[in-house]
């Protein structure tokens, strides 16, 4: 499996937004995209099909469930929502991640002393 | 998520995905167009934000799968289309692959449960049979004294059991019915270690002849007889009007010879059981720990002792064989055969797998190379070339199951009374795996060859060649060839086999059996031992029956006989002579046959000198017998046999005087040549009558078959209970055992009409292979002026050079081999050269017409058409 995540993005970013912009309420596909980038302040190169591999690791790995439903805009639309185990492991992918800033953040600033 | 839940859900989930990537474009298409965008400008701007949507859609469907196996899944799939593309190719190799596993599962079955399982009794490996006769002697069996005596040579045998063969009336319970039996000594079961489902074995009282009459059923007796009622023990069976007590009831699973569904004990004692009467098999088992050149070093020594206490005057040596040896007896020869047959059909059929898949491989050489400098990797190739032939094999491989499933229960029919009875025949998953392995190798090595090849050559070559190869070690054409002379060769030692085998029989059906078969009725009569208690009133009774026949209208005569030719009974044993002195090294042994009436006449018998026995032969005229011209040639060359005076015997001592030769009527063995026979009349050796069993021929003018209801008539009037059965024509009764011959005829004929079906293949497909690589060649000989004969030619000849090689192999690998069957032979050499003659000539007509089509076809060929291709 080669991954096709964008490359200003590391393994797993992806992913970890989703969830996050999950845990506040359930999207659909193209809604999520849009909500990540209109927060990213569209700082985020992202294409928007590269959102859907994602999607489908994260429904393999039961982090999220989809249904089918209709969306306010009345469009047949698939709605993604986070599970518990979804919620869990946002935990613990932010918390990874935070560590991981933190060191990055400490070597950069040493650097620049 | 598990993953065949996966597999299953697999369809819905790639359609859920490409569904919300439509949904995805369309809701950016109409956003972008209420901002005001063109429709055609939106679908553009939407594709493009979104990205390679083909891959996308691809991601997302890779995350659910098994990267491996679904690639191998496709190749698959690839395979299944291709082999579905060229059906005839297809179905041509999966039979193929099928016969050969199919016949060799089937037959390598039998033969694993018949000569290699060992045989299913407690310490098989030390049971031996012990028979009369040396090494190279024919075997007799023994006498009940002289089981006796081995009985007591406890040194050598742990234990002796002893058992005979018989046939009973069972008038109650149930239908009445002629049933098999055994006669066993008491201790035969309990050392073959037959567990006993119900009730118990023999005591040593009940084996006596005044002991109670017991009797032990089989499984299949019990339940069709006593619906496999417990209480059966206890009750009583009428057994030749005599009752007899069931004590036991045998074990499903417990097999011995014939299978009875009776076994009673000898009932015999010392006093009553006369010497020399040798009817008795014995069994010895071992003492643990002696070996086996040990034991008959201490059985040659034992001899004399029991054969003194057992005054038996023959005999001089015994022999000790394994049981095993024994019971598997004559079958062994022809399942060896029936092996080494389907072992050559396996070769055939591999040999034309090959065949097919090299031709298949050249025609596909330009595929290959395509597919090479289009940038397919070798290895890919490889495996789609053995995904292919990993297809054939599997379906091949899954019919040849099926085939082998159905050949084990056909064999058992076909050669059924040639195999042992009793043994317990079932389909072997060694076997089958094996030839399964075998014939996937096959399939899978030259499968294989031309995707190995095809890296190895310079690619521009090959795609202006167009596929054709030039000379090299691993030549395909020079492969073929090899091929051909192998399925040739191989093809003519079956056919060989075959001929021999068929030869043999039209021989054995013609051969001279000593009387005429032909308007002869047999019939069993067994006389109620309770009403005709004195044996005078017996012997009156069965001569009022052979008397009483003349009055039936048709009937030219009639008599009884102990044991009918070619009813596979006999009994024989030792004798005396007077005024004959015999190297002392030949063993004394003799058929004996005791006769009511005019058996002679009604058979058609042939008198050689002095005269037929008759009814003035009585218990009160001189003691005298008649013997065969076999016994004449044996035991009394160069004299008149004639006043000569022998001891049968049996009974009462006592000289009796020969008084006529009559011809050899063939009488056990068809193959063998008959036994030397005394006939002795039955009126002057009453006191054996208990032990003897009697049938009846009549000669008839009109048929035979519409006699039987007048002629049992003619007995019931005598004595309204007798019971007739059996009631056969002479001619039924030889047919009978000339099936047992026959039909492994049909399977060696089918087997090698195979085998010739598969080498046409072979050859059709290796000469078209050649005229199709010669093809520019001869289509430059035919634009230069070639005649037809000439084009003929030059393919046939390349022909007949293969076949001719191949007939010289296959006649010196035959001639090596048919030794093999000569125990199976009658009257034919195993280097018969009109069989040999026949078959190559067989063989060549086959190959003409093979070859000859391509070669026809090259002929045909439009020389502008494919000098323009090339």
């Amino acid at each position: 499996m080669k991954p096709r995540e964008p490359r200003d993005l590391f393994p797993g970013a992806l992913e970890m937004m989703i969830l996050r912009t999950l845990k506040r309420h359930p999207l659909h596909g193209y809604a999520l995209v849009q909500h990540i980038k209109r927060t990213s302040d569209d700082l985020l190169q992202i294409e928007e099909g590269s959102l859907y591999p994602a999607l489908q690791r994260l429904l393999k790995a039961e982090l999220v469930k989809a249904e089918w439903g209709i969306s306010s805009t009345n469009r047949r639309v698939r709605t993604y929502k986070l599970t518990a185990a979804g919620a869990k492991h946002l935990v613990h992918e932010v918390s990874q991640f935070k560590r991981m800033l933190e060191g990055i953040s400490r070597v950069l600033a040493r650097g620049e002393s | 998520m598990n993953w065949l839940k996966q597999l299953f859900l697999r369809r819905r989930l790639y359609g859920d995905l490409s569904q919300e990537i439509a949904a995805h474009l369309e809701e950016k298409i109409d956003e972008l167009v209420q901002s005001g965008m063109s429709r055609s400008t939106a679908v553009a701007t939407a594709r493009r934000a979104f990205g390679n949507m083909t891959l996308i859609e691809e991601e997302g469907r890779e995350v659910w799968q098994w990267p491996t196996i679904e690639s191998v899944l496709a190749d698959l799939r690839f395979g299944v289309r291709m082999l579905r593309r060229n059906p005839a190719f297809s179905l041509t190799a999966i039979l193929i692959l099928a016969v050969g596993i199919g016949a060799n599962t089937a037959v390598f079955s039998v033969v694993n449960s018949i000569l290699l399982k060992p045989l299913p009794y407690a310490d098989h490996e030390r049971l031996m049979m012990v028979r009369n006769g040396g090494d190279r002697d024919a075997k007799t069996p023994m006498s009940y004294p002289e089981f006796l005596g081995w009985l007591d040579q406890k040194q050598i045998f742990e234990s002796v059991g002893a058992y005979t063969f018989g046939s009973v009336d069972l008038t109650n319970p149930g239908e009445p019915q002629h049933v098999d039996i055994i006669r066993a000594s008491a201790e035969l079961l309990p050392m073959l270690g037959a567990p006993l489902h119900l009730g118990r074995g023999f005591t040593t009282k009940e084996e006596l002849r005044a002991g109670p009459p017991a009797a032990i059923i089989s499984d299949s007796f019990w339940r069709t007889r006593f619906q496999g009622d417990p209480s059966a023990i206890g009750r009583t069976l009428t057994l030749n009007d005599t009752l007899f007590t069931i004590v036991g009831v045998l074990q499903p699973d417990f097999h011995f010879a014939t299978d009875p569904n009776l076994i009673l004990p000898l009932r015999l004692d010392a006093e009553s059981a006369a010497p020399r009467f040798n009817f008795l098999k014995v069994v010895g088992k071992l003492r643990s720990g002696i070996t086996l050149p040990q034991a008959r070093s201490a059985v040659a020594t034992a001899v004399t002792q029991v054969n003194e206490r057992a005054s038996s005057a023959g005999g001089a040596s015994v022999s000790i064989v394994p049981l095993q040896e024994v019971l598997v007896g004559d079958s062994r020869p022809l399942l060896v055969a029936l092996l080494g047959t389907v072992a050559f059909v396996l070769l055939i059929a591999c040999a034309n797998m090959a065949n097919l898949l090299l031709a298949r491989a050249a025609a596909r050489h330009k595929e290959m190379a395509i597919r090479i400098s289009l940038g397919a990797a070798r290895t890919r190739l490889v495996r789609q070339v053995l995904t292919e032939s990993l297809i054939l094999s599997v379906l091949g491989g899954a019919l040849g199951l099926v085939m082998a499933r159905w050949g084990v229960g056909l064999l058992v029919t076909m050669l059924g009374d040639r195999l042992p009875q009793g043994s317990d025949i079932r389909l072997d998953g060694y076997a089958l795996a094996v030839t399964a392995t075998l014939s996937i190798f096959t399939g899978l090595l030259f499968g294989l060859a031309p995707a190995v090849q095809g890296g190895r050559r310079n690619l521009a070559d090959r795609l202006k060649t167009g596929g054709r190869l030039s000379a090299g070690l691993l030549n395909p054409q020079r492969m073929r060839n090899v091929l051909m002379v192998g399925e040739i060769a191989f093809s003519l030692v079956l056919l060989a086999g075959a001929g021999l085998l068929l030869r043999s029989f039209v021989r054995l059906a013609h051969v001279d059996k000593g009387f005429d078969p032909d308007h002869v009725l047999t019939m069993h009569i067994a006389v109620s031992p309770d009403k005709y208690a004195e044996p005078t009133r017996e012997i009156h009774y069965l001569n009022q029956i052979a008397e009483n026949m003349s009055r039936v209208p048709g009937v030219e005569s009639a008599g009884f006989i102990t044991n009918l030719p070619f009813s596979g009974d006999a009994m024989s044993g030792d004798f005396l002579m007077q005024g004959v002195t015999l190297d002392p090294a030949t063993v004394v042994a003799a058929s004996k046959q005791f006769v009511v009436g005019d058996y002679f006449t009604a058979m058609h018998m042939p008198l050689i000198r002095g005269r037929f026995l008759n009814a003035a032969d009585t218990n009160r005229s001189r003691p005298v017998v008649v013997v065969d011209q076999g016994f004449v040639r044996q035991y009394v060359p160069r004299e008149d046999p004639i006043g000569k005076y022998i001891d049968v015997g049996w009974g009462k001592r006592g000289w009796s005087e020969i008084v006529g030769v009559v011809g050899e009527a063939r009488e056990f063995a068809m193959t063998a040549d008959p036994m030397p026979t005394i006939y002795s009349p039955l009126a002057q050796k009453p006191e054996l009558l208990e032990f003897l069993a009697f049938n009846l021929a009549v000669r008839t003018r009109l048929d035979p078959l519409s006699q039987i209801r007048v002629i049992s008539g003619q007995i019931h009037q005598l004595d309204a209970t007798q019971i007739v059965s059996n009631a056969r024509t002479m001619d039924d009764l030889i047919d009978s055992k000339l099936a047992s011959r026959r039909d492994p005829l049909w399977l060696f004929g089918t087997f090698s009409g195979m085998a010739l079906f598969l080498a046409a293949v072979g050859m059709y497909g290796v000469l078209s292979c050649y005229v199709l690589q010669r093809r520019s060649e001869i289509a430059t000989r035919i634009a230069l002026g070639a005649q037809n004969a000439d084009i003929l030619g030059l393919v046939l000849g390349h022909a007949v050079k293969l076949v001719m090689a191949g007939l010289a192999v296959g006649v010196a690998v035959s001639f090596a081999l048919t030794r093999v069957l000569s125990s199976l032979l009658f009257g034919v050499q195993p280097t018969d050269l009109p069989t040999f003659l026949g078959v190559s000539a067989l063989l060549a007509v086959l190959a003409l017409v093979a070859c000859g089509i391509p070669a026809l076809r090259a002929t045909r060929m439009d020389p502008l058409t494919i000098l323009r291709n090339e």
